[in-house]
């Protein structure tokens, strides 16, 4: 396993946002996390990635316990984020944003010129090449979409946390998107979770799926096992009532 | 190329301006002269925190104070070169101190927490001056002339440029930028936000440090109540906000026009230099956030757009 989680249980001011999850992630997997509004999905990615501390529970990254590690070394560790509400850099170029992160994600030191040098080939790899040297705020959604994945990337992680990057997308681009994804796993050798709303998306790319609900897990499978679950139904449509 | 000659060609004459300018000026432009510097090294070093990661402080003159107190405790006791470089050394750790819980506050209660810290300085300076030495204020007798200390101050000021310039152009200076930009997504990219802003705040003391050390062989006597001056820090952050803080330029722009400004109106109209302080102050926030050196790239826009209507007629027929 290269990613693992035990028992997560998060509260906020006695609000049960994640309860008792456990879930874990394979070699070059693509897991997705599915599940309706407020069902605790990006609860779960904060606490993954080290931005929340669990309130029970324990996070493992490729043998090392990462539970009370800050954020910047979990991505030195070997995992990196997307954010659900794009944040680029704005006053710093498309390259600046990207250098920050091949040049302060690795674990070893990165000099300006190598850290350069990848950033290009990430923008390359993205297809943000054209775009280099214009700042961050003038981006569009999409283009700001690309640079939070290029910036993810970048930093050369083992685990890629992807945060509803298809979220605000139209239909073309989010079809795009999806090839980028796709492009990543074929490429690049490391595993993906990803949090998203677009179903048709999720079950086309995942390998297994985790479903949330009310903040605890309802299902795990493979997307065609998933979507029979009951429960899954439920959560999504509510209960059938007799008319 | 061509600007890169211009400008480097600019930058030499400066300099040897610089340094001529005690064998050549009289003593008055002299000690305008190092004013100037003495203001450009304050607003620079404080760019060094304040403008590369956003964390502005308003205790910068602190270290000032500082750096004029060690010198007069150990005046004539330590050989002069040693003087200055430890002022500026223990400023370092003071701020290295100070910095490592201070710098975990964001946003404005940075700026009135790092106001509220110098203020308990100068009073605790002075409870120590009145209750334990018996004294306020400090002489310092057979300081150098004006001439030396110009160039103490003159080599100071150009270190604390080059820092800053060198800084701007590092990884160390990447990672302030990002943090001035989004402290968390930088935190997710790999920045260890905390480390980086200790690490600039003890880099930006050290220069008023050294330069409080030379100001007080200049003043020749000091007391809290001066050199804790808040209007010390106030003017060092208009200064910066005036000539633009995003620009490494910016500060030398400022603080040279308003030590000249207030050269010209204590002269003249004592009092009206607070007051003129006041309004530019208001006039910059309102009317110009990017600064004078913001205004002079600006200007530099409509001669690219002139350039490109001659290229491009189709743009000429839509206006």
């Amino acid at each position: 396993m290269i990613l693992q989680g035990e028992k997560l249980t998060k509260y906020f001011a006695g609000i049960l946002a994640v309860a008792d999850v456990d879930m874990s992630l394979g070699e070059n997997e693509v897991l997705g996390i599915m599940g309706p509004n407020g069902a605790g999905k990006t609860t779960l990615f904060n606490l993954l990635s080290g931005y929340y501390r669990p309130t029970k529970g324990s996070v493992t990254l490729l043998q090392n316990n990462i539970t009370n590690c800050k954020p910047y070394q979990i991505v030195q560790m070997g995992l990196a984020r997307t954010f659900q509400l794009v944040r680029p850099f704005q006053e710093l170029t498309v390259l600046q944003n990207v250098m920050v992160g091949s040049i302060f994600g690795p674990e070893k030191t990165v000099s300006m010129s190598e850290g350069k040098n990848k950033a290009m080939d990430v923008l390359d790899f993205v297809e943000l090449s054209h775009r280099a040297q214009a700042l961050g705020k003038t981006l569009n959604i999409q283009e700001r979409k690309r640079l939070e994945i290029a910036r993810a990337l970048a930093s050369n992680p083992r685990v890629l946390l992807l945060d509803e990057v298809l979220a605000g997308l139209t239909p073309t681009e989010s079809q795009k998107a999806v090839g980028l994804i796709k492009k990543i796993r074929k490429e690049k050798k490391l595993s993906i979770i990803m949090v998203e709303h677009v179903m048709k998306a999720l079950m086309e790319l995942s390998d297994r799926l985790v479903v949330l609900n009310y903040g605890r897990k309802i299902a795990e499978g493979t997307p065609d096992e998933v979507i029979q679950e009951k429960e899954v139904i439920k959560a999504y449509l509510g209960e059938k009532t007799s008319a | 190329m061509h600007m890169n000659y211009i400008k480097t060609a600019v930058i030499a004459v400066l300099l040897l301006v610089l340094f001529l300018i005690p064998q050549i000026a009289t003593t008055y432009t002299t000690s305008v002269a190092l004013n100037i510097l003495m203001w450009i090294g304050m607003a620079t070093s404080w760019l060094i925190l304040a403008g590369f990661t956003g964390y502005i402080s308003l205790g910068h003159g602190a270290f000032l104070g500082i750096g004029a107190y060690f010198v007069a405790s150990y005046w004539q006791i330590l050989p002069l070169p040693i003087l200055i470089l430890l002022s500026g050394i223990v400023c370092v750790f003071v701020a290295a101190i100070v910095g490592y819980p201070v710098l975990r506050v964001k946003g404005p209660y940075f700026v009135i927490l790092t106001l509220g810290l110098s203020e308990f300085v100068k009073y605790s300076l002075i409870y120590y001056e009145v209750n334990i030495r018996g004294t306020v204020g400090r002489i310092l007798l057979k300081t150098p002339s004006i001439e030396d200390l110009y160039y103490w101050i003159l080599v100071i000021c150009l270190l604390s440029i080059a820092t800053a310039y060198l800084i701007k152009r590092s990884r160390f200076g990447l990672a302030l930028m990002s943090v001035k930009d989004d402290e968390e997504v930088a935190e997710a990219l790999g920045v260890n936000a905390a480390l980086v802003k200790w690490k600039a705040f003890a880099i930006s003391a050290f220069f008023p440090g050294m330069i409080g050390a030379v100001m007080a062989m200049r003043w020749t006597y000091i007391d809290p109540y001066t050199v804790f001056n808040p209007m010390m820090s106030f003017q060092v952050t208009i200064m910066a906000f005036l000539g633009g803080i995003a620009y490494l330029h910016g500060p030398i722009i400022g603080a040279t026009m308003l030590t000249l400004l207030s050269q010209y109106l204590w002269a003249r109209y004592p009092n009206f230099y607070m007051f003129a302080l006041g309004v530019i102050l208001i006039f910059v926030v309102m009317f110009l956030p990017q600064g004078l050196a913001g205004l002079i790239s600006n200007m530099k826009l409509p001669v690219l757009l002139n350039k490109y209507k001659v290229e491009n007629k189709s743009l000429t027929k839509e206006k």
